[in-house]
């Protein structure tokens, strides 16, 4: 108890909560920060109408037309001519297809409405998703309906038609097949796709003259190299997180960078219960707060550059432990060692990994060195926990080179006049290339440049030639995951314009005739176990979409293609995994000493010594997402930022160069600077300073920025400060204050619980938030009781609360009820985009998020609790709770908000007058108004595509309405139908709303909590569930699972 | 200081003030209560459809059964308009000249759809669900009047949310047994058959806002 009583005292939601600050004051005492909550008819007003994300329009309810019945215009119905088998209309139906990014694919699972695709989710049998689904595969469905998606063949920027293209491309050809492909560069994305693969060898055989780049910003090529100097060429390491134990993520984030994180995630979530006893225990070491590193018992913010110190530091210590470890490399000097909490962190480690040999794994993320991976394979191997923990895969050596040297060299090539012809398949060079390399410079030296993209992009202005891409929902692929796991990509729609997949476009530009269905099924046959020969001779089958259903798969006419339809159906191959090489050994390897910089305590850092590490921040990505408004606006994990990056700064480097969130800052390194807010973030390194890729653009469309459509593009470029030789981190910045303003719309103090005063704060953190020790709730299980955190009111009877306007009664049979695990939930953000495309929720813009009107459902609070410099944190989902004694029905005036008898808070939108009263009085501060009609973007006939990703079983609200989470009504309904066609009861797990169907490591529970047996009612009745502000007597019938950390008292008191 | 007071001549015109109120609130009372009726502006609503198809020929004279065409409406929400190849099925043999299937035989040749214009339309924001109220007793007549009788289809009922919820608080006015459920003009033997198939068929029809509307 003492313990949760000193923590108590020190949860805090930012900073100038900490600092008492006026602008948090303002938060506390109005709804919104702006007084003048309607001004509209300013220019950014304006620019708000442009940004609206992806949501609909209200049909055609063009006034009061009384030639069809009642007020509303005449509708048509348009049946089939002839109706597929096994289509009913008006059902959705699920079709498995697959998310390729970064050279991995992840399985999906597509719900599509009469032919067109809604909603994505992860498909469970596919290894690399599991059923849920990462943060960019479901919002990939907005960029399928995206307006500014590129729809016409462009001639220097121009538009033209494929007339005047086939005529150039014969010409070119013509050359290119004379010459062998003399001074032809192809540059491409890594692809995960097999057909693409092979298509790639028989177009580099036809012209053999001919080179072939892969490029990705976020590659992982020091992951494989670092593999392949501790395992040998050809290898991969696949971690096995549910026997590991112990976890050391090591700058990087297992749980959502790494192409296996749902896996990864899943596993970690699985041995996350403290009723079993025990727990994994996660560290985290790192120069970025991570998912993992808000996950994790013990972080550790250490600048990039150290981690390689660090982990000799850590192989001396474990040498001292008695564990066998080849290295000859000394420990570094013990200066090191003292500065900061390395010490002791290291001889804690050390400690515990030596204890727990065998069930221990430390992972190392992408953004460090090869070197640094081969070492930390070394310490898991002496530390026994190949084979365990970690196992290595046998892949296809890797002949290409790294993929930034790679680029290079191009780049080079291209301004010392060695390329005549660059074709360019999806990649976007002249944004995502390192600065140094002044790629759109570089192509204006090359003659013929074909660029093939989903937008006419930054590169796409420079390219002699645009040619629109096929969206991959829209075109037959396949891939393997990141274990080897082989899947179909099927089309869920035709194109919805002219356009060439990479596979169609190198099939073209070889001459050939056949289709990438056929050459798809070819290879998915042939790894089924096919005999490729024998499908040469055969018609290949021609209703594959119809097989959905066991009966269409049996109904195939051979046995090719009822093994092809099973494995389109399924969306994986079975026994496709890339097989354990269970004889890797480890090489022998030495590392280069760590750089004397590296070695230097933060205290001693000066300005033009600090290091700046470029990231993902899990929302643009390298900036192929930053048209999509949806992602633009979700609040980063961490820093609760939407629509901007920032360079993020530790309290103490802020204070040491005295600037203050949202200053401008000019970062200059080796003669070239660039410019950006500052936004101060605790748990940053000190002296490192951490900036997220991808925003900036110059040419992403009306969401993401165009110079040509003069829209602001969110966010700053960095890629002028970045080199080609250090991707991801360099060393040695100048920080110069400008003194210029910016404002960055950072959700982080917007809904503040805290309403009494500031003065209440630590003492009603815990009416929201509960944490304790492993050891602790062990000791005092009921250590979340509210009773011992506020006044608590007298409990009435269950299901029966005296209300203002009468008692209401939960008489139905089933009772919905949520429970979401704090001790799992890891911030991804997966959960609020499963929300906003299921529920069709408006992208408000920057201008509104800083008036604090952001649209989501669902938010995650997040608090930080410790020291400023190292703080924990804690991430909250908060959406509406379905109060079962909910305020705000009690002062609705029209009755637009009531309870159901099954115990949902219903919203009723047609009702709703929109006066706020039940904004203003709910306690959680769960209800968005629509202040603007967001969906007034509709109108205009481009932008009707939009519309086609809506949820049909979901209103679209106007404005004036109030609107929150529902508990995916629909969800609820549908269930219920099937049940009923079936005729069988309900099923505990029929009903997943969105946000639990994607959460990957089941951090929220949905069932009937009238049912003993279901998941909830299980979990809603151990010692650790609580309702948020138990005092109120709200009985909430979301309740929360109280945070345990697995403590390791060695860290404890450090 | 001095005190507001009503000229005189405002005494003259209380009169016809009071009369305009009081007239005024009865014209809006008829408005309310007529005016915005769906019985007004709906029931009746006969639109003219691009084939003069005739339920009562269909389904009254040759008896063909309403799931014959309305396939899934068992299954799903949507009880959908048939597929032009569901009317080929029989007009590919019988009347393969008749003027009157020419938008059929176009529909057949160039796989674009019959524009049929939808008759029962409710608001955007109602989720209504064929399948909840077919399987649980509530026949088709209930809600679509005698269509055996109708040359053009034509609105029966008002399909107004208060027109739902009469039958929503007392459902047994309105059940029959499944097997019956396309019939026209089935009639209760038993008096207390309503009663009784509630209980059987478990109907317990909700009238939360959240059963039509999401």
């Amino acid at each position: 108890m003492s313990s949760i009583k000193s923590k108590a005292e020190n949860y805090w939601r930012s900073l100038d909560e900490l600092a008492e600050n006026s602008e948090f004051q303002g938060y506390l005492h109005r709804e919104f920060k702006d007084v003048n909550v309607d001004a509209p008819g300013s220019v950014s007003r304006r620019r708000f109408m442009q940004l609206m994300g992806a949501s609909l329009a209200l049909s055609s309810a063009s006034g009061c037309i009384l030639e069809g019945p009642g007020m509303w215009a005449k509708e048509k119905i348009l049946p089939h001519t002839r109706r597929p088998a096994g289509l009913v209309p008006g059902q959705t139906k699920s079709y498995a297809t697959l998310f390729n990014l970064g050279g991995f694919s992840q399985g999906l699972s597509v719900t599509s409405y009469e032919g067109r695709p809604i909603k994505i989710e992860g498909n469970p049998l596919h290894p690399a998703s599991l059923g849920a689904c990462s943060t960019y595969a479901q919002a990939s469905i907005l960029g399928l309906y995206d307006p500014d998606r590129s729809q016409q063949i462009l001639q220097g920027g121009k538009p033209s038609d494929a007339k005047t293209f086939d005529k150039y491309l014969s010409k070119l050809l013509g050359k290119l097949k004379a010459n062998g492909g003399q001074n032809l560069r192809v540059l491409a994305e890594p692809s995960a796709s097999v057909t693409l693969a092979k298509v790639k060898a028989d177009f580099l055989s036809a012209f053999p003259k001919a080179t072939w780049t892969e490029f990705t910003t976020f590659n992982r090529d020091n992951v494989d190299e670092g593999a392949q100097i501790a395992f040998g060429a050809g290898t991969r390491v696949r971690y096995n997180v549910a026997k590991a134990e112990i976890i050391v993520n090591l700058d990087g984030d297992f749980l959502t960078e790494h192409p296996e994180a749902l896996r990864h995630t899943k596993e970690w979530g699985d041995n996350r219960n403290p009723e079993a006893g025990k727990m994994n225990r996660l560290y985290a070491v790192e120069s970025h707060f991570s998912s993992s590193g808000v996950s994790s018992d013990h972080r550790l913010p250490l600048r990039h550059e150290q981690l390689k110190p660090f982990l000799l530091a850590l192989q001396g210590a474990l040498k001292a432990h008695g564990v066998t470890i080849e290295g000859p490399e000394a420990t570094p000097n013990s200066g090191f060692l003292k500065a900061h909490k390395i010490a002791a962190w290291v001889k804690a480690l050390a400690k515990d990994l030596a204890a727990n040999q065998g069930k221990s794994l430390l992972t190392v993320g992408y953004r460090q060195p090869a070197e640094v991976h081969a070492l930390a394979h070394r310490l898991n191997v002496a530390l026994g926990n190949l084979g365990k923990t970690l196992s290595v895969l046998g892949i296809a050596a890797k002949t290409n080179s790294n993929q930034y040297r790679a680029i290079k060299t191009l780049a080079s090539d291209m301004n010392t006049g060695k390329v005549d012809t660059l074709l360019i398949l999806g990649a976007n060079p002249a944004y995502s290339a390192t600065g140094d390399l002044k790629f759109g410079e570089a192509m204006n030296k090359v003659k013929n440049k074909i660029h093939l993209g989903l937008y006419a992009n930054e590169t796409a202005a420079l390219a002699t030639w645009h040619l629109p891409e096929t969206h991959a929902l829209a075109t037959w692929s396949d891939g393997r995951s990141f274990s080897g796991t082989y899947s179909v990509a099927q089309p869920l729609l035709e194109p919805l314009y002219k356009s060439h997949s990479q596979i169609e476009l190198l099939l073209k530009l070889m001459g050939r005739e056949d289709s990438a269905y056929a050459l798809v099924r070819a290879t998915a046959l042939t790894m089924a176990g096919g005999n490729p020969a024998a499908l040469e001779a055969e018609k290949a089958d021609t209703a594959p979409s119809a097989a959905n259903t066991d009966t269409a798969v049996a109904a195939a006419p051979n046995k090719n293609d009822r093994t092809w339809r099973k494995l389109v159906q399924d969306g994986i191959v079975p026994n496709t995994d890339y097989p354990v090489k269970t004889d890797a050994t480890l090489q022998s390897f030495s590392i280069t000493p760590p750089n004397s910089g590296s070695l230097n305590s933060h205290d001693n850092l000066k300005n033009g010594e600090y290091e700046i590490t470029f990231i993902d921040d899990g929302k643009v990505y390298d900036g192929r997402f930053a048209n999509n408004g949806s992602l633009q606006e979700l609040p980063d994990f961490t820093t609760k930022l939407t629509w901007d990056n920032a360079a993020l700064l530790s309290p103490s480097t802020a204070k040491t160069l005295k600037v203050n969130d949202g200053q401008m800052i000019k970062l200059e390194i080796g003669g070239q600077s660039v410019t950006l807010p500052v936004y101060t973030l605790p748990g940053q390194p000190t002296g490192s300073i951490a900036v997220a890729l991808g925003y900036g653009r110059e040419e992403a469309g009306h969401v993401g920025g165009s110079a040509k459509l003069s829209v602001a593009s969110p966010g700053f470029d960095v890629s002028a400060i970045r080199r080609s030789s250090s991707a991801f981190q360099r060393k040695g910045v100048t920080i110069t204050a400008t003194g210029a303003d910016y404002e960055l719309a950072s959700t982080q103090n917007h809904h503040a619980i805290d309403d009494t005063g500031y003065q209440e704060r630590e003492r009603r953190a815990h009416t929201l938030i509960r944490e304790t020790s492993l050891a602790e709730y062990q000791k005092d299980p009921g250590y979340v009781d509210s009773t011992k955190y506020e006044h608590h009111l007298p409990v009435i009877d269950k299901y029966k609360q005296e209300q203002l306007f009468g008692a209401l009664e939960y008489k139905a049979d089933h009772q919905w009820g949520m429970s979401i695990d704090l001790s799992k939930c890891n911030g991804c953000n997966a959960c609020i985009m499963a929300c906003n495309t299921e529920n069709i929720v408006p992208v408000a813009g920057k201008d509104q998020v800083l008036k604090g009107r952001e649209m989501q459902w669902l938010r995650l609070d997040r608090y930080f609790a410790g020291d400023e410099e190292d703080p924990t944190i804690l991430s909250q989902p908060v959406a509406c709770v379905h109060c079962e004694n909910a305020p705000c029905e009690q002062v609705c005036p029209v009755a637009a908000t009531l309870h159901t008898e099954e115990g949902l808070n219903d919203m009723v939108y047609n009702r709703c007058v929109g006066t706020r009263y039940c904004l203003n009085n709910c306690p959680l501060k769960v209800r968005r108004f629509n202040y603007h009609n967001y969906h007034e973007d509709l109108k205009t006939p481009e932008n009707k595509v939009k519309t086609m990703q809506f949820n049909p079983d979901v209103t679209v609200r106007f404005r004036g309405v109030m609107e929150k989470c529902t508990y995916c009504i629909q969800r609820i309904k549908q269930a219920k139908d099937t049940a009923r066609n079936e005729k069988r009861p309900l099923a505990d797990g029929d009903i997943t709303p969105a946000c639990a169907q994607t959460c990957g490591s089941d951090a929220i529970v949905f069932g009937d909590i009238n049912d003993k047996n279901s998941r909830v009612s299980k979990l809603r009745k151990l010692a650790r569930s609580y309702g948020m502000l138990g005092g109120l007597n709200l009985r909430p019938r979301t309740e929360m699972l109280g945070k345990i950390r697995n403590v390791n008292p060695d860290l404890a008191k450090v | 200081m001095s005190v507001f007071q009503f000229p005189p001549w405002t005494n003259k015109i209380k009169f016809l003030v009071g009369l305009a109120v009081a007239g005024g609130g009865f014209y809006a009372f008829l408005i309310v209560n007529f005016g915005f009726s769906p019985a007004t502006t709906d029931v009746g609503y006969q639109p003219t459809q691009p084939v003069p198809f005739s339920h009562a020929l269909h389904v009254g004279e040759l008896g063909v059964d309403c799931r014959y065409c309305h396939t899934t409406v068992e299954q799903a929400t949507h009880s959908p308009i048939p597929a032009t190849q569901t009317c080929m099925n029989c007009h590919s043999k019988i009347h393969t000249e008749s003027p009157k299937l020419a938008p059929v035989r176009e529909s057949w040749k160039t796989g674009n759809p019959i524009e049929w214009v939808r008759v029962h339309d409710l608001p955007d924001y109602a989720y209504f669900n064929h399948a909840a109220h077919v399987t649980k007793g509530v026949g088709c007549v209930s809600c679509h009047g005698r269509v055996d009788q109708m040359e053009v289809v034509y609105q029966h009922e008002p399909l107004s949310m208060g027109w739902c919820l009469d039958c929503h608080k007392a459902p047994e006015q309105h059940l029959r047994p499944v097997e019956h459920i396309t019939a026209m003009d089935w009639k209760p033997t038993d008096p207390h058959l309503g009663t009784k198939l509630k209980e059987l068929y478990n109907v317990n029809p909700s009238l939360d806002c959240s059963t039509c509307h999401r």
